[in-house]
Order: C-alpha cells, then structure tokens, then sequence
C-alpha cells in the first residue's frame, strides 16, 4: 500500500512521523493496514516505562487536540469507537509512583468521555501496557502480550479475527487493533492542522518532528517539548539535574556515564552509540545491530552522582524479572537469571561470557520486545560501566566510595 | 517454515527429541528451532508438540515480526 497524497496516512507519511511509545515503527504504515481491516483506535497514555510522564501530560494538557488526532483516525479507518488505556495507578489518588489523579486528569477523562473515547484500565504490570497486551484487554482477555506473527492491525484474510489467544487462557478472538502512543495521535492532529512541511523543519532527517521527553530526577518528573537532535545536556539543565550516570529509555533503553552523558545528542543515530557492543557468535540467537529508529519513549533518569550504577541496575533487573508476563520461558526463566547474574558479575560468582550467553538466550526469543529490550539495556550498561564494574568485583564501589561520609544511625541521646 | 507460540510453549522438548538436528534446547528447555531437513518434517513436528505451539508457515518469520506494535510499554 503507498499512502495517497492529500489523505491522512499521506500527510504523516511526508512528515516522517515515527511511532512515540518507544519502537519508532512508521505511523502512516499503521495507519494504513488500520484502514484496510477497520481497526480499532486504542489510544496508549500508560506511561509505561521508568520514568516516563509524558503521555498522561498529554492527555492532562492537550486534550482537545488530543481527541482531534483521535477523530482524524477514527473517520480515516472507521471501526469500534475507540479507547484510551491507562494504568490503573494512573486513576488512583495518592500514588507515590505516579502523580495523584487530578482535577485536570479527571476533567480530561470526561471530555474524552463525551466525545466517545472510553477508558480501557490496564494493570500496572509493565508489559500490560504492551501493544498486544493492550488489544487482548479491550477484547476481553487478560491484558498479556499475545503471539501474532502479523501486525494487530492487520487481518490475516478479510473478515478473519486478527489473533486468537493462547489455549490456556480460554479462546479470546483480538479483533484488528490499531494500537497508538498518545504522543503519536497529538502529533497527528498536529500534522493535519500545520502541514508535513512543518514537522519535517524540526527535528532530524531520520528522526524528523517535535518530541516530548521526560527527566526524572530527585523525586520528580519534567516533562519538555523539544525534538530529536537535542542534547541531553540541555534537558538534564533544565531539569535542574546534574550530568551524572543516566538512563535513556528504561528497560528498553540505553545507559550513559558521565562522560558520554556529556556529550550525548538525543538522536537515532547518538543513541545506537550508545547500545551494546554486539558480540558475535556469543551464543544461540544472536540479533544485534537493530536499525535506529526513533529515539525510544525519551523517558529519561538521572541518578545522583553518589548513586552506584551498577546496584541501581540490579534492582533494576529485580524489578524486570517481577514484571514479566510470565508466559515464554525464555523471559520468565531469563529475566530472573539475568538479574542474579548480574549480582554475580560484582561478587565473582559469574563471569562475562556466562552474562551475555544469556543475553543472547533471552534475545528475541519473546512473543514481546520487552525481554529483547531488557537485553539491550543490560548490554548498554555493560559497555557503560565496565570500571564501576571491576571495582565491585573487587569489593570497592566507586561512586558509593567517593561520596561524602553518611551517617547511617542516629540516636538521640539524653 | 516453523514459527513457535511462545506463550503456548512449556518446554515439553518433543521437538528436540524428535527431531535433534533441527532443535536444540535452552538452558531451561524451551526450543531454537533451526532448519528442517523438509516440508514433512516440518508438518511431523508440528503435529507432535503436546502444546500445539508450533505453526507452520508459508513464509519466513520476519525479523522485527513484532516491530510494529513494539510501541509502548
């Protein structure tokens, strides 16, 4: 299909505009499968990823234009009327996670609410926010990644069902899903208001467009309208954070010292740079070298200077190996080994080649990218922190060493 | 060719032992499928895996099968 000019797929094919939830896949292709088959919207505010904001500030702040996008998609593809996911945590009042649920989350629901948008609740499991994941919810399954060898939007023959879920949790037919970031459906209305032309001047070549990003840091979350191209350091000012050992992208994303932190540029191309050395051979599948595209959900963390990377990482891992599905062997198996055995690495209880063996035995071998994309980010920080790394095998943390001397009890005393 | 469900499976390890040359096991079972020796093979495999995880296919599994719904976590 070559998306027509003077429709909405060919508008956001001349603007270039890259999926925003993370994978970067062509919106204007999504869009056209959706109109083949009907698909249904379902509009992705999950915030799912480590420190990510930017898609309930979306929902909190552009909400007109928010359900605009959701209109122009709705009349392009037709289909069931469509849906807005969100976490359940992102409901609830007082989370110390997320930010409370507003007057302004509450009064943007209920506009959505008028206009037909309902609210799909998924868990606040992190793959629960997974496309697939996603479609399996609002057809009525458990909200789990499901296996489907085509895209969800697509059909496998006219009138067939898109995907039937697995045997053990009962036959629950996906019906075609269009499943979009809610950055990606504001961008959209974007485009059809100012022009292709206008999207492409901002940005990159290959990541054209403004973008939202999120800093965490220090307990809170800044979100900033900028575009590929920017220089962490400017977010990382902005935010008030110092440039210190950061995370681009959470679980999905890459990690950066100091030093490249210094110097890294927001782009596809800065971060591939950023990745993991790709080992050939290393072990049974080996899938390295995926093409850049896009710059990842642009959830950003900074930790602070007296924070090891190399612990914040392990609980990091913990927290994966808790998040997983635990439907494939290789994510629900490896992710927990992966994270003991990055403990391991620090005491001497497992050396390198065992760690990326199994990278390599967890690589692509998921019916989602999210152990793929927990691979990825264990092999960035490996490249990343291979002193800090040394020295906890050694028994010396550096970071922790160099901070200033804490006091770790007080009691009062008379 | 052989594309695996990999919800579906549990590591039964049929495939690997019916067919070794073309299936080799992780560290926890669960199955790298390589190539079968022919179409028949392929359909023997199939039909003998107690979790009905493996589907044949007219076409090779794409690389980024998933790439398009990748968004979002």
């Amino acid at each position: 299909m070559t998306p027509r000019q003077g429709t909405l797929s060919g508008a956001v094919a001349a603007a270039g505009l890259g999926g925003r939830g993370g994978g970067g896949f062509p919106a204007a292709r999504k869009l056209d499968a959706a109109r083949s088959s009907h698909a249904r919207l379902i509009v992705n505010a999950c915030d799912g990823e480590i420190g990510a904001a930017k898609d309930r500030w979306v929902l909190d702040h552009r909400t007109a234009e928010l359900q605009h996008g959701i209109d122009l998609i709705r009349a392009w593809s037709g289909g069931l009327p469509p849906l807005l996911a969100i976490h359940a945590s992102s409901l609830r009042a007082g989370d110390p996670d997320h930010p409370t649920f507003t007057p302004a989350r509450r009064a943007a629901l209920d506009e959505l609410a008028a206009a037909g948008t309902d609210v799909l609740t998924v868990p606040d499991r992190y793959v629960a926010s997974e496309a697939s994941a996603i479609a399996a919810a609002a057809a009525g399954a458990d909200a789990r990644p499901v296996h489907h060898s085509r895209p969800l939007t697509q059909r496998r023959r006219l009138g067939e069902p898109a995907i039937t879920t697995g045997r053990d949790r009962g036959r629950v037919t996906v019906p075609p899903t269009l499943v979009l970031n809610a950055e990606t459906v504001w961008r959209i209305a974007q485009i059809a208001e100012h022009g292709p032309e206008w999207f492409r001047s901002l940005g990159t070549p290959s990541a054209p467009g403004p973008q939202l990003f999120s800093v965490a840091w220090n307990g809170i979350v800044s979100v900033f309208d900028s575009t590929a191209g920017v220089r962490l350091t400017e977010l990382l000012a902005g935010a008030g954070a110092p440039v210190s050992n950061t995370s681009i992208g959470g679980l999905g994303g890459v990690w950066a010292n100091p030093t490249e932190a210094a110097a890294a540029v927001l782009s596809p191309e800065g971060l591939a740079r950023l990745g993991g050395i790709p080992e050939a051979g290393a072990g049974p599948t080996v899938r390295c070298g995926r093409p850049p595209s896009g710059v990842g959900s642009g959830a950003i963390t900074v930790l602070p200077p007296d924070r090891c990377p190399v612990s914040k990482i392990a609980a990091w891992l913990r927290y994966a190996a808790r998040q997983s599905a635990r439907q494939c062997g290789p994510c629900m198996f490896g992710l927990d080994s992966l994270a003991s055995h990055w403990s391991g690495l620090s005491t001497g209880d497992t050396t390198l080649p065992r760690l990326q063996t199994l990278l390599a035995e967890i690589d692509g071998r998921g019916a989602c990218g999210f152990p793929d994309g927990v691979a990825a980010m264990t092999r960035s920080a490996l490249r990343a922190f291979p002193d800090e790394i040394a020295r906890h095998h050694r028994g010396r943390c550096a970071a922790e060493a160099a901070a200033p001397a804490r006091a770790i009890f007080h009691e009062a005393r008379p | 060719m052989i594309e695996i469900d990999r919800t579906a499976c549990r590591a039964h390890g049929v495939c690997a032992g019916l067919f070794p040359e073309a299936v080799t096991l992780d560290e926890w079972g669960y199955p790298i499928i390589g190539e079968f020796a022919s179409r028949r093979d392929e359909r023997t495999v199939a039909a003998a895996c107690p979790a009905l995880a493996l589907h044949l296919t007219r076409r090779k599994p794409e690389p980024d099968r998933s790439a398009s719904d990748r968004s979002s976590a």
